[in-house]
């Protein structure tokens, strides 16, 4: 069990979690909830492996997983925004939906192979002692990709006037709509920018970091997996990454602890009892819970928290009687 | 963002004509008003009387469906809120409009141009901080909002509009939210402002504020003008009062005299806090007995909303609040309904009806557990439809058949159905908090009568109205709020209704009591007692004075303590009426 | 693109009109269809014949409408489960959960054993099973139930979390302590824990031979008149239908809200624990580690498209069950995800219709 190698591996699926995080991030800060996000990077998925298939250029097939994960995101976006559907089953049926249009128009790509994005090592930064193997050896591009995303979104959310609007918009729409915001494109804009990048967050797995086409397997439930992590990492990019990389490290630190014999000099039991690896497979998910029992009791303020106005759909000012 | 120099001869907003509809409501019916330069013109009305409706449309919120606006002279045309803004008009609404979590300088940003992209706030900190000053305004703007009191956070609201170089503000009920003393600042800075040369509407029910601060003012009842640009130079309060209380006498209220009955509901000492974790009610004392319409008279705004929720089991308290020998205060509502609590809500829409349920549902919200709706497990709707058919006929609700969604019906036969519910269950006491708002004359007549039928058999009633007419038609006696006491208890054949109207503006006060001390007794001992024992339980009573005692006015407010914060400014100012604190669980 | 027309949305003010959710319903599944003909026809498939098929597959023979109905039980009573929660719009995702822990409580009849199986008569075996199963699926119901009603934690994520964590569950026991000869599921149950079949009847009728149709739709039925008797008829109903629509209202009228969320997510988890039970006595006779083919998402949609009616909902699964079984045999796989997928969409897109109406404004009009 080496604490490199699974730093390493951490860091490597961390990343896919982390884009899909980071998209979902920026869709709930506008106010908008996605839950389609899985369905989105099974779509995105499979457009980059058949594209890369077909055409054998990777560029283009990561620009068909953000083209397929935006569209599926758009009419949740048009749902949701203007029909006032309820959001939840919006996202609920993009996952089926997406899902489905997956297994369908991927059909026949098990088993392929196809032009992937390439690792590289960062040429400086590989040798610093120990950070740099872990972090700069040898990683998919897009792990990279992930180093910077994290700082741009946090800077774009907190320093920037876009990132101002985001946020009003989604803790008070009608604040933003009297000082002339357009609430409605932005919940559009941001509601299709979560969408692109949980199609890259697919790609990310299809034809960078773990590569191939295993039709629904591809992404087991890290979709899922990711909009938890936004509530887990309070809506902070930072926070997701970190999780996304811890959650990495546990899938890895799984596989590794059924491995020795003798665990912290005891009888290691998950060597002795292959089944009880099953209850290692829960922690993500009972994390999860506690992570958000945890959040709502600490979240009374309105500082921390989501969004005030998550899941609410805005309506200019509806007067009744 | 340049605005064009205010022209002087010509006025800063005319607004003719105008005309607002809303899906069944008549918001604006051919409104006209017209505000000068430089001058703070206070806008009148009731709730849902259009005032704020109308400076929604001045704002760009919303588009009318005819009339014109006017801005320095040239006619406008206002397709969103920016197009206002960038004609120099701004509103400080009456919920403020603030993300909670950023601080001052990101809020006043929001929906500006500059900066571009990169938010440096410390620039603007600083920009923020100059501005302040010139206006006298005292705030720090890297401050979150939620750190901050409801008057420092209205002070955003304001510096949001003049940063935008705003030189015609909209307040939209200000001083609602604000303890006296923040009160008196936002006048002064407001007077300070109009100096400067800003043109200031200020929508208000607070009569010697608006005293204080107006040069004119207009009134709006029920979409429309009653009294327009009036100027308060020589007005009396009297006039004032009279003119804002109005003197249309609709109808005639045949009432007979009768003796009032036991003791319904008593409140002993009963404090709570609002929304806002401010005080909202303060020892108040009060009891209503069988027979007798108590009307609650009151500015909006001062407790009266959390009074009838403190009684109706929807709001925590202190203190006693006790009905048929118990005492209901923080339980839940099931528990006064079951003792013979009925409750007619303010809020028709969102609380007293489910809009999408048939009337049947809706008219056995109260009594479906019951016998004989309910057999075992199952509920019977035959029965219920029954019920509710003799009812649709009795209170004469207007609808296609009792299967009809709740939300078709109009605001009239909304409340008839209400009422409906309430009364047919013959309570033994009666909460109605704005019974008759929103409705046409003919159905005001019909429900002061049932209110009127059900004091004939011995219910007590509760009437929280904003009518004084209403009050003082229906009421055997009166008790008047101010800022969460109880300021005087009024016999309305006996008073002068401009007496009433100072009380209401804290200019009066009378010491409240009960009509006969034993009411104050341990009300659970009183299922055992009869009535008639006087002699028990004298040292319970808190006031000792008769009505034959001078009504005091009201003494100088407390001095401004220099240093103090605006929390514990009011916190000190409340303590001293005798308030104690830790009223909320 | 300046249209010479443009779409208002107008807040209805009158009442809905009876038959437009059922338009609206039957609207989206044929243009479910259509849309998923297209994506077919891209794919180079012809759609045409893979719906004769389809209908073929699911409505040929008396054993492929066995199948049908074998296929929809789970969908029925995971159906009413999710209308009854949905009517408080509570939105109990972790049926699938709930199912497997279901399956997993009944089955402890079997493997503990909880009872000596070869002497308990058979309708006490399948009795127990199914009390358990229920009982299962409403203490993984109340889980969520609790947090949503005491911390206001948002239940879907609670719900869909659980759903794994319950899988994970049942694999320990399936890959271990109950595993058959090491193999990834328990063996066989013994007969006395089957539920009847028709093809057990073969002898006497020879036409039942090789159905499967086995007494879960029972169960299935009789939850669709209790729980149509519930929401129109008991009082308890009266009060879910009050929370649903208003639950200021509710609160206002005395209803206490927190408890019957968790009543009502237990009877939601209960159905769902009651259709896993069917499952593994039914289908698979076994516990092993698939036992859904996604019921518990194929429930949710089958409650929203029936539009929480406990009728409707037999019907749709029906529809549903056809679907799958159809879709078992068709290339591309993914067929019947797609069109379920596509169908839950259009039907909350048209959703919009039942509270606004869609005008047509001519532009001249609206540049007002």
């Amino acid at each position: 069990m080496n604490l490199e190698v699974i730093l390493r591996a951490g860091i490597s699926t961390g990343t896919i979690l982390l884009i899909a995080a980071i998209g979902e991030i920026l869709t709930e800060r506008s106010g908008v909830q996605n839950l389609g996000v899985e369905g989105m990077m099974l779509f995105g998925a499979m457009a980059a492996f058949r594209v890369s298939h077909e055409t054998g250029n990777v560029l283009l097939a990561l620009l068909a997983a953000v083209g397929a994960g935006g569209l599926l995101s758009l009419a949740h976006a048009l749902v949701t925004i203007r029909f006032q559907a309820d959001q939840t089953v919006s996202g609920l049926s993009l996952t089926f939906l997406g899902t489905g249009l997956a297994l369908v128009l991927g059909e026949g790509l098990t088993g392929l192979n196809v032009a992937t994005v390439p690792n590289a090592t960062i040429p400086l930064l590989s040798q610093i002692p120990w950070i740099g193997r872990i972090f700069f050896s040898d990683q998919n591009l897009l792990v990279y990709f992930g180093y910077l995303l994290v700082p741009l979104a946090w800077y774009y959310i907190n320093k920037t006037r876009p990132g101002l609007h985001l946020r009003a918009v989604g803790e008070n729409p009608a604040a933003a709509d009297t000082l002339g915001v357009n609430v409605y494109r932005t919940r559009y804009l941001y509601t299709l920018a979560g969408g692109c990048l949980a199609g890259l967050s697919g790609a990310a797995i299809s034809v960078a970091i773990s590569p191939g086409w295993y039709s629904n397997l591809t992404t087991s439930g890290q979709g899922w997996i990711a909009v938890a992590l936004v509530i887990f990492a309070q809506w902070n990019p930072t926070r997701a990454a970190l999780g996304g990389y811890l959650f990495g490290m546990l899938r890895r630190f799984m596989l590794d602890l059924q491995g020795p014999t003798m665990l912290l000099g005891y009888r290691n039991p998950f060597f002795y009892d292959h089944n009880l690896v099953f209850f290692l497979q829960m922690t993500p998910f009972v994390l999860t819970i506690l992570a958000l029992v945890w959040g709502s009791a600490s979240a009374r303020r309105k500082r921390l928290g989501a969004p005030a106005a998550l899941g609410q759909p805005y309506v200019r000012g509806e007067r009744g009687l | 963002m340049t605005l064009p120099e205010p022209n002087p001869e010509v006025p800063a907003v005319e607004m003719r004509d105008i005309v607002l509809r809303f899906p069944g409501v008549l918001a604006n019916d051919h409104v006209n008003f017209t505000l000068k330069h430089g001058e703070i013109h206070a806008l009148l009305g009731e709730n849902g009387a259009g005032k704020s409706s109308l400076m929604n449309v001045l704002t760009g919120l919303y588009k009318p469906q005819s009339g014109s606006i006017h801005v320095n002279g040239s006619r406008v045309q206002f397709n969103s809120p920016r197009d206002a803004i960038a004609h120099g008009i701004g509103m400080v609404h009456q919920h403020f409009m603030l993300v909670e979590n950023q601080t001052v300088t990101e809020n006043i940003l929001i929906g500006l141009d500059k900066p571009h992209f990169r938010l440096d706030l410390r620039q603007y900190d600083q920009k923020v901080r100059e501005l302040a000053r010139q206006f006298g305004i005292i705030i720090d703007p890297t401050a979150k909002i939620w750190q901050l009191s409801v008057g420092e956070q209205q002070r955003v609201e304001i510096l949001k509009i003049l940063y935008r170089g705003a030189n015609i503000l909209i307040m939209d009920e200000p001083t609602a939210v604000l303890a006296p003393q923040e009160a008196d600042d936002l006048i002064r800075t407001l007077r300070g402002m109009a100096a400067q040369g800003k043109s200031i509407v200020f929508i208000s029910h607070k009569l010697n504020e608006v005293r204080a601060v107006a040069d004119r003012l207009t009134i709006l009842r029920k979409g429309r003008t009653t009294a327009e640009g009036v100027s308060l130079e020589g007005l009396t309060k009297e006039k004032l009062a009279s003119l804002m209380v109005g003197r249309e006498v609709l109808f005639d209220v045949h009432k007979c005299s009768q003796e009032p009955g036991e003791t319904v509901l008593t409140l002993e000492n009963v404090s709570a806090l609002n929304n806002k974790n401010l005080p909202a009610l303060r020892n108040v004392n009060l009891c209503l007995q069988e027979g007798e319409i108590l009307g609650i008279a009151g500015v909006a705004g001062n407790g009266q909303s959390e009074l009838v929720e403190v009684i109706t089991g929807m709001r925590t308290c202190t203190g006693k609040i006790w009905m048929g020998g118990a005492d209901i205060a923080n339980k839940s509502p099931q528990f006064s309904i079951e003792r013979g609590l009925a409750h007619i809500p303010e809020d028709r829409v969102g609380v007293g009806t489910a809009p999408n349920l048939s009337i049947t549902k809706n008219v056995i919200m109260k009594n479906f557990n019951q016998e004989p709706l309910r057999q075992h497990w199952r509920l019977d709707y035959i029965a219920a439809g029954q019920q509710a058919d003799k009812l649709r006929q009795q209170y004469d609700i207007q609808a296609p058949s009792v299967e009809t969604q709740a939300r078709t019906l109009s605001g009239g036969n909304l409340q008839k159905l209400i009422l409906a519910r309430e009364l047919s269950s013959q309570p033994r006491l009666v909460v109605a908090m704005q019974p008759t708002r929103g409705l046409d004359v003919g159905a005001i007549e019909g429900v002061h009568k049932l209110l009127l039928q059900q004091r004939e058999a011995g219910c007590a009633i509760l009437l929280v109205s904003e009518e004084l007419d209403e009050l003082m038609d229906l009421s055997d006696r009166v008790a008047v709020m101010y800022e969460g006491e109880v300021v005087g208890v009024v016999d309305p054949k006996a008073v002068d209704v401009n007496e009433i109207g100072l009380m209401m503006t804290g200019m009066l006060r009378q010491d409240a009591g009960c009509p006969d001390g034993s009411a104050l007794e341990n009300a659970a001992e009183e299922a055992a007692a009869p009535l008639a024992d006087e002699a028990a339980g004298q040292e319970a009573l808190p006031e000792p004075n008769l009505p034959e005692e001078p009504p005091e006015v009201l003494e100088e407010e407390p001095d401004f303590i220099p240093g103090e914060t605006e929390k514990e400014r009011v916190l000190r100012k409340v303590r001293g009426k005798g308030w104690k604190p830790g009223g909320r669980s | 693109m300046k249209l010479p027309f443009s779409l208002q949305m107008e807040r209805r003010t009158e009442e809905t009109p009876r038959w437009l959710p059922v338009v609206t319903s039957l609207g989206a599944v044929v243009l479910a269809f259509l849309f998923s003909a297209v994506v077919l026809a891209v794919m180079g498939a012809d759609p045409w014949r893979i719906y004769q098929y389809f209908f073929k597959a699911a409505f040929g023979s008396w054993g492929a409408l066995s199948d049908v109905i074998v296929k929809a039980t789970p969908l029925l009573l995971i159906g009413l489960g999710c209308s009854l929660a949905f009517r408080m719009h509570l939105w109990n995702i972790g049926a699938e959960g709930q199912f497997y822990i279901g399956a997993f409580m009944a089955s402890l009849v079997v493997l503990v054993p909880l009872v000596p199986l070869d002497t308990t008569p058979k309708a006490v075996v399948l009795a127990l099973m199914a009390l358990l199963g229920m009982i299962g699926g409403a203490l993984y119901g109340f889980i969520p139930g609790v947090l949503k009603a005491k911390f206001q934690i948002n239940e879907v994520i609670t719900t869909l979390m659980l759903n794994y964590i319950a899988v994970f569950w049942n694999n320990y026991w399936i890959f271990g302590k109950y595993s058959d000869a090491g193999f990834q599921m328990t063996r066989t149950f013994p007969k006395v824990a089957w539920l009847p079949r028709l093809a057990d009847y073969a002898k006497e009728v020879p036409a039942f031979s090789g159905i499967t149709l086995h007494l879960g739709v029972v169960f299935g039925l009789v939850a669709a008149i209790v729980v149509w008797l519930i929401v129109a008829h008991s009082s308890w109903g009266y009060k879910i239908n009050l929370i649903g629509d208003n639950p200021r209202a509710a609160h206002y009228a005395g209803i206490d809200i927190t408890s019957n969320i968790i009543l009502v997510f237990m009877v939601s988890g209960a159905l769902a624990g009651l259709a896993g039970m069917s499952e593994v006595t039914g289908v698979v006779h076994r516990l092993q580690e698939r036992i859904s083919t996604s019921y518990g998402f194929s429930g949710v949609i089958v409650a929203w498209l029936a539009k929480l009616n406990p009728f409707a909902v037999i019907l749709v699964s029906f529809l549903f069950g056809a679907l799958i079984v159809a879709g078992r045999e068709i290339q591309p796989s993914g067929v019947s995800f797609m069109i379920q997928g596509t169908i839950l969409f259009l039907v909350i897109s048209s959703d919009v219709l039942l509270k606004y109406k869609i005008r047509l404004v001519p532009q001249a009009e609206a540049a007002e």
